[in-house]
């Protein structure tokens, strides 16, 4: 009867809560593809392809909660164990959380204070009751802890930190600033701080199926590089060179983000990420690299930013004044 | 009294005082002055909720009026809450409610109150030393409120306040040098209030009480004095080095690319120094709550606290991990792998004691007589929600999930849940259990009840959807998260995150009304409510001036309850002596 009273006392409870978010329904209402919309028309970028991998906003009505709410589908070669280490990690914890709210549950129904039944005296300190606790305990560490940890030894050493070296790298420099995204490409000979370097604002271009190797370092503030797609992040330190590195599988634009409060803008701090055909990109880094050289001005110390490649066995971080050139 | 071997236990008794001033403003009670941080505490909360009020507004209804006091407070758009006022009201959020909301209530109140009271003291050890810690905390008040108002607008840099952007190239307001200045003095008060805590619970434990015969809430409140004491001057160190840095030209945190004078600094070394700090705080916030929520269990679950005595050196062990652990929250910094996996192993360790005690929890209520009153409810939500932001935090401390989410929403729902929610219920289930020993009138059950669920389901709802939205990949602190193509389909769930944040909001109001009524109207208390036997209730409700008119005697632990030696009830006063039951006197 008790039990029955404590369901029905939370559920009369919780319906007061959801009716009192029902009662703001209008607010609720406009659906997303109002806003949506409306906002998408707000872009400015210049899109050939006439399509940015939004999701959400091709998607069906069919398409299902996890769908919708997924990550942005992965494009790497090498960051899926990154991935599956969250849905495991996001499921073993699930099924500990259910187990310890359901016993919580049930032990609020089945142990209420009632007249007939009275606590069981204990302090716990009995070895089958200490077994218990440590086999538990025991449970989550090995299955949770000893995996993450485990993982982590792994995937810095094998990807996140362990920078491609050869000549099918490609080698950008990368300088945000309050609030836009400097890249700087080598250009057609190779070498940084040549009259044929490219620079970009806010557009990062690259070839597909080549590892891609960025330098960072910030001009200003600290800002976070952030492409929801590669599933690593890295900061953009004044003063310091961050190292990050990923590939992408498919042609396509995608976004890049800054993570990293950095001021008022700070939430529109975006650049635009061109994954191109390798072909494509070799003419465009060809062209670019022509113009570059026809346009040189070695007065404008503005455009010709810049260190030295930092060694691609170098720490992660690496100070500039020993990279100064 | 034959016992007495304490010293420091004077049998003289101050006279109580009798003018306005010397008995409600600069007053020596701890009685008072917990009051008085608890009338501050909440003043500060309402506002910090307030302003979280307007970030959900701005997330969910981007270039949309706030309704009803929008066009007051922003003239200049009509009500649209312009980006740059958007950085300023996280910013204040997270400084008020960790440094003026919570610190107050959970630690300047409930530890002011609890401490003497339960360890049997008249009062604090340093007296002094508690008036001036809550002032100190006044005119840090103060300091931090006029902040909001001067020309160029409050601090805007993020509660962690990061150089550069810190710096006064960046920021160039006055705003963020008396938000160093409020925190600074925050951190004094903490730190006044932390040396007597320390001391009040080594030298003034009544006689016959051991460290293991104290309430956890004292157990809570102490190590949290002692994380307070090593590494508040950590917090102080780094925010006088930004101090100097914006007003007299240093480059402590200032790489030599973008200092003027050319000198070479470090910005990522204030990460260190705050987050040496900063990681420690996040358990100075919850262990107090933590201590609560253990003896609270036993208390209403009629039963003697399980493994009381692993609950508390899990406590301790989980204090000593917090000070190795800070790397976790730099790991996108590039620190150097070995430091990384170092600082993964460390934090992922302290799943071992979180998950002693809180089997413990469970232990405590497993076959228990569990009363499910007011200040339980807060208590079985504050183990709910800190079971779902504790097992969360696996994600965020291993390097390989951290790549992923870090400064995503899943960190704002993983931190909300500990921090915020989980030790704002614990401090609410310690507001609602000592309410009638602090005021000597009981709250009202059936409010407290609709307050408790109108903040906890939409806490729970809307923390958990940000976890959602993170894995979705919605970073933190911006404005209008539509500007990228990869966040629109989220605008539904932010909508529905802030509708469930506006009835919690509301909620709060529930418990103003009732606390507010209960202290001139409530129902009499008398001076065991509970029926517990802890030495704070051995005492009316109110508490005398000097709290006990003879030091009590410890025979017996906190939490004796259903022992079935005794017969005519099931709960044993700390200070009496049951033949057979309680212990011989040492």
């Amino acid at each position: 009867m008790i039990a029955f009273r404590i369901t029905h006392r939370f559920f009369r409870l919780a319906t007061g809560v959801f009716f009192c978010a029902a009662l703001s329904g209008p607010l609720f209402a406009e659906d997303i593809t109002n806003g949506g919309e409306a906002l998408l028309h707000q872009q400015n970028f210049e899109n050939p392809s006439g399509q940015i991998h939004a999701y959400g906003k091709d998607k069906s009505p069919q398409t299902s909660f996890s769908e919708k709410y997924a990550s942005p589908e992965n494009f790497t070669t090498f960051s899926k164990p990154l991935e599956d280490l969250f849905v495991y990690t996001s499921w073993t914890t699930f099924i500990f959380f259910v187990i310890m709210a359901g016993a919580l549950g049930v032990f609020m129904v089945i142990y209420r204070q009632r007249p007939g039944h009275t606590a069981y005296y204990t302090h716990g300190t009995s070895s089958a009751n200490k077994g218990v606790r440590t086999t538990l305990d025991l449970a989550v560490f090995i299955s949770l802890d000893i995996v993450l940890m485990l993982a982590s030894w792994r995937d810095p050493r094998n990807f996140i930190w362990n920078y491609p070296d050869g000549p099918e790298v490609v080698k950008i420099m990368v300088m945000p600033q309050q609030w836009a995204w400097n890249f700087k490409y080598p250009g057609i000979d190779g070498k940084f701080g040549t009259e044929d370097d490219i620079d970009t604002i806010n557009e990062l271009r690259v070839p597909k199926g080549r590892p891609i190797s960025l330098q960072i370092k910030s001009k200003d503030v600290i800002h976070g590089f952030f492409i929801p797609q590669v599933r690593m992040q890295i900061d953009a330190i004044p003063g310091v060179i961050t190292k990050f590195w990923f590939d992408a599988t498919k042609t396509g634009n995608y976004e890049i983000a800054c993570y990293h409060h950095c001021g008022t803008a700070h939430y529109k701090m975006k650049a635009f990420l061109k994954v191109l055909e390798p072909n494509d990109y070799e003419s465009w880094i060809q062209e670019n690299s022509d113009w570059a050289r026809a346009k040189f001005d070695p007065e404008d110390k503005f455009i010709q930013w810049g260190w030295r490649w930092a060694p691609d066995n170098a720490p992660a971080k690496t100070a500039v004044n020993n990279l100064r050139r | 009294m034959s016992h007495h071997d304490s010293h420091d236990h004077d049998d003289h008794i101050h006279p109580e005082p009798t003018t306005f001033i010397s008995k409600y403003i600069i007053s020596y009670d701890h009685k008072v002055i917990a009051k008085q941080f608890l009338f501050f505490g909440i003043l500060w909360a309402f506002l910090g909720a307030f302003m979280s009020m307007l970030i959900r507004w701005a997330v969910a209804y981007p270039g949309v009026a706030f309704p009803v006091v929008g066009k007051l407070l922003y003239p200049h758009t009509e009500g649209v809450i312009p980006p740059d006022n958007y950085t300023m009201l996280f910013t204040m959020h997270g400084t008020i409610m960790i440094f003026f909301a919570i610190t107050p209530i959970l630690i300047g109140c409930l530890g002011n109150l609890l401490i003497p009271l339960m360890i049997g003291a008249r009062d604090m050890i340093f007296p002094w030393l508690n008036m001036a810690s809550f002032w100190v905390m006044a005119a840090s008040g103060i300091v931090m409120f006029y902040s909001l108002f001067v020309p160029g607008g409050a601090s805007a840099a993020g509660w962690t306040s990061y150089p550069t952007l810190a710096n006064s190239q960046w920021l160039p307001g006055s705003g963020h040098d008396l938000w160093l200045i409020a925190v600074f003095l925050a951190g004094t008060s903490s730190l006044l209030g932390a040396i007597n805590y320390i001391t009040t619970v080594i030298r003034l434990r009544a006689p016959g009480m051991g460290f293991f015969d104290m309430p956890l809430s004292i157990w809570g409140l102490w190590l949290t004095a002692i994380l307070n004491a090593l590494f508040i001057p950590v917090l102080a160190a780094g925010l006088i080095l930004l101090y100097i840095d914006r007003n007299f030209g240093t480059t402590f945190f200032m790489a030599a690319s973008i200092s003027q004078a050319g000198t070479q600094g470090d910005p990522i070394l204030y990460q260190h120094l705050f987050w040496i700090f900063g990681h420690p705080e996040v358990y100075i916030i919850i262990l107090p709550a933590w201590g609560i929520v253990s003896d609270l269990l036993s208390f209403f679950a009629r039963k003697p606290a399980f493994g009381a005595k692993a609950t508390a050196w899990s406590m301790v062990a989980i204090s000593v991990l917090s000070m190795v652990v800070y790397g976790h929250h730099m790991f996108t910094t590039g620190l150097s792998p070995l430091l990384t996996t170092a600082f993964t192993m460390l934090t992922l360790v302290i799943s071992i004691p979180s998950g002693i005690f809180f089997l413990n929890w469970l232990g405590t209520l497993w076959r228990g007589s569990i009363v499910l009153n007011t200040p339980m409810w807060f208590t079985l939500g504050t183990v709910f929600t800190f079971g779902l932001g504790g097992l969360t935090g696996l994600h965020l401390g291993a390097v390989s999930t951290n790549m992923l989410l870090h400064n995503t929403y899943f960190v704002v729902g993983h931190f909300h849940l500990t921090m915020a929610v989980a030790s704002l219920l614990g401090s609410f289930a310690g507001v609602y259990f000592w309410f009638p020993k602090m005021f000597g009138r009981m709250l009202n059950e059936r409010l407290g009840k609709i307050h408790f669920w109108m903040t906890f389901i939409p806490s729970v709802v809307i923390f958990c959807s940000m976890f959602i939205l993170g894995y979705a990949g919605m970073h933190r602190r911006i404005y209008n998260p539509y500007e990228y193509n990869f966040l629109q389909h989220l605008m539904g769930l932010n909508r529905f995150i802030s509708i469930f944040a506006f009835t919690a909001f509301a909620g709060q109001f529930v418990f103003l009304y009732n606390f507010v009524w209960s202290m001139f109207s409530g129902v009499k208390s008398p001076a065991n409510p509970w029926k517990v036997g802890t030495l704070e209730w051995t005492v009316p409700s109110p508490p005398p001036h000097h709290n006990f008119d003879t030091i009590p005697v410890v025979y017996n632990g906190p939490h004796e309850f259903s022992n079935p030696k005794v017969k005519d009830r099931d709960w044993i006063s700390q200070s009496e002596f049951i033949e057979g039951v309680s212990r011989q006197p040492v």
